[in-house]
């Protein structure tokens, strides 16, 4: 998992790593029962406050992607399959909704479009 | 639990008075103390080490009252700063001999180890150091006498670059221990400030805010604009103002109120630690 | 405490020397020409040698540096005033020693015998200066210490003459005042702890 932290966004930093952590988990890059850096550990590599570290931490556990086990440290979580998926899910939409307005754009069809994709989904699966 | 207690610590002195100051600092965290050159900050922490007595009020540091119990305060403390006294004329080698029999917790292993690491070589003079190099000889013995509290009086000001990132190495390495915690003064806003969590501001002998750092520049915006935009109304609301003749700087310390307020007027920054100290000191209205 | 006494050895390591110069200096000095030079040489290089410390100390900021480690500054005092019985020993049974070999090498000299008095009597001395000396050097800063360091070596070079009187008087008086004298040295020693206790004090209160 590579974590960037950009002085020249406007995100707050703490901001700028939960969503790159929760990118990696919602890809699948990181997998239910994997474990993730401690608080302290994060700080020290990422050269951030503690209490930034924690509070990425806090709020993906409220979204429940990852569980905190005392003294052991932090797991992404296996609990919560549904969520990811629905997660995911949602992201495919918010896709999906932009290539629509995209094709709006070039003033395709309904149909133009849908027979677009199935011509790149069999490609896709062809390959 | 807090590692340091100060409460209503006040020092008078004919030019400036440390007044009233009540401070706690986090145990497990890094508390950086900022604030303009000669405002209390060094009063503040020399008071906090037992060298300057306070003319009321009380020191507690790791759960121990200063000045009753000094000595065991000591034992488990390391004081960094760089103009710390050793004899001129002796070896680093001389030196440690002379401090290393003083503490209980001595690790001569992890003092050789600092040593190499830091390029000193036992057999130099500590007049021959130069005011960076005395630093990093402080910190050595600070962290090999498993010190739970690092006090750092101005650490960064004789330092290069380079060594500064090591430093935020060094530091985070002994805070992976949560029982573990750091205080430092500084009038510069350095890369130290990257790993602090907590800030301190100090000005003018009085604390004007002690809060988490990522609160404190969340709560704070630079508004830029038109000085057209200033009516006596306004200016109420900022904590401190740069105008120039092309336009004006300043700093408010309610983000949100500024949103409302200026709408598209004007622009919104991210502030600095060094706008806030700088706008603060300039302005000098103080609100806790 | 050992700690301490070990410190302030360690400091002066490169200065050992310096106090042995002094010694010879003092003995070359005052053997020929003064009567009483058993005295002069004890007392003179003890306190030479004591504040020689306290300029290393004051030179290198050094309660500054003390107050950083684990002691209490009441340790920091005592230390100091062990110290000085330390050097007021060395410097007194150093100059017994000399005057001794002296004695029985130059006898045409002419050098009175030695007696317990000798040893005593100087002592008593440098442990009273050293007692209003020592709570200056704690409550002063820099410069005042180095004027205090000044006008000690005044007053004692001005008293060369009263001690070499006041040690003849004893000796002629001989064993009849033994009591006095006992008293005399009993009372400088309750001054010194006096002395002591009176620094610990002042030093504690002040601020570095």
């Amino acid at each position: 998992m590579n974590i960037i932290i950009s002085n020249a966004s406007s995100d707050p930093i703490y901001i700028q790593i939960m969503n790159q952590i929760r990118q990696s988990i919602l890809s699948g890059e990181l997998r239910a029962g994997d474990s993730l850096p401690s608080i302290r550990q994060l700080a020290k590599d990422l050269q951030v406050s503690v209490i930034t570290t924690k509070r990425v931490y806090e709020e993906l556990e409220k979204e429940k992607l990852i569980d905190s086990v005392v003294g052991k440290g932090c797991f992404v979580s296996g609990a919560n399959k549904d969520f990811i998926r629905e997660q995911r899910m949602k992201r495919l939409e918010e896709k999906m909704i932009e290539i629509i307005r995209e094709s709006k754009d070039l003033s395709m069809s309904q149909q133009d479009l849908i027979d677009h994709l199935t011509l790149l989904f069999e490609e896709e699966q062809t390959t | 639990m807090n590692a340091i207690e100060l409460r209503n610590l006040t020092k008078t002195y004919p030019q400036f008075t440390v007044d009233n100051v009540s401070l706690d600092i986090k145990q497990g965290y890094i508390t950086g103390l900022i604030g303009p050159n000669g405002v209390g900050k060094s009063t503040l922490i020399k008071m906090m080490l037992g060298m300057i007595r306070p003319d009321s009020g009380s020191v507690n540091i790791l759960g121990c009252d200063m000045p009753k119990q000094e000595v065991d305060i000591k034992q488990r403390i390391g004081i960094v700063s760089d103009d710390c006294f050793y004899y001129e004329h002796l070896s680093i080698r001389d030196t440690k001999k002379m401090i290393a029999p003083f503490y209980k917790k001595w690790n001569e292993k992890k003092f050789s180890s600092y040593l190499e690491q830091f390029e000193l070589s036992p057999k130099k003079k500590i007049e021959e150091l130069s005011k960076g190099m005395k630093v990093k000889f402080s910190l050595a013995v600070a962290l090999s006498h498993e010190a739970e509290l690092l006090i750092m009086d101005e650490p960064t000001s004789g330092l290069d670059p380079v060594f500064r990132r090591e430093l935020l190495d060094l530091l985070a390495d002994m805070m992976q221990d949560e029982r573990n915690s750091i205080i430092f003064s500084t009038h510069i806003t350095t890369d130290l400030d990257r790993i602090a969590d907590y800030i301190a501001f100090i000005n003018r002998g009085k604390l004007v805010f002690s809060e988490a750092k990522d609160e404190v520049l969340e709560r704070f915006a630079i508004v830029k604009g038109d000085s057209q935009l200033l009516d006596s109304d306004i200016r109420t609301k900022f904590v401190g103002i740069r105008e120039t003749a092309v336009g004006f700087e300043g700093l408010v310390d309610n983000r949100q109120e500024a949103e409302r307020l200026f709408g598209n007027y004007a622009i919104l920054d991210k502030p600095s630690l060094e706008d806030i100290m700088y706008f603060t000191a300039k302005g000098g209205r103080i609100h806790a | 405490m050992l700690n301490l006494l070990r410190k302030d050895f360690i400091a002066l390591k490169s200065s050992l020397g310096l106090i042995i110069i002094y010694l010879a200096v003092f003995s070359i000095a005052f053997i020929p020409k003064q009567s009483s030079s058993i005295h002069l040489v004890g007392i003179y290089t003890a306190f030479a040698s004591l504040s020689l410390v306290t300029m290393i100390d004051i030179k290198n900021h050094n309660h500054n540096f003390l107050v950083t480690l684990p002691i209490s500054r009441k340790h920091i005092v005592q230390a100091k005033y062990i110290t000085a019985i330390i050097f007021t020993l060395f410097g007194v049974l150093a100059s017994y020693g000399i005057h001794s070999l002296v004695k029985v090498a130059v006898p045409e000299l002419n050098k009175p015998d030695l007696t317990v008095m000798d040893i005593l009597g100087p002592i008593g001395i440098v442990l009273a200066l050293a007692s209003i000396y020592l709570p200056l050097f704690y409550t002063l800063n820099k410069k005042g210490t180095g004027i205090i360091n000044a006008v000690f070596f005044i007053i004692i070079l001005a008293l060369a003459q009263p001690t070499a009187i006041f040690m003849n008087m004893i000796n002629e008086n001989g064993f009849s005042s033994n009591l006095t004298l006992f008293l005399i040295l009993i009372g400088i020693l309750l001054f010194f702890i006096a002395s002591c206790y009176l620094t610990i004090k002042l030093f504690t209160r002040k601020d570095l």
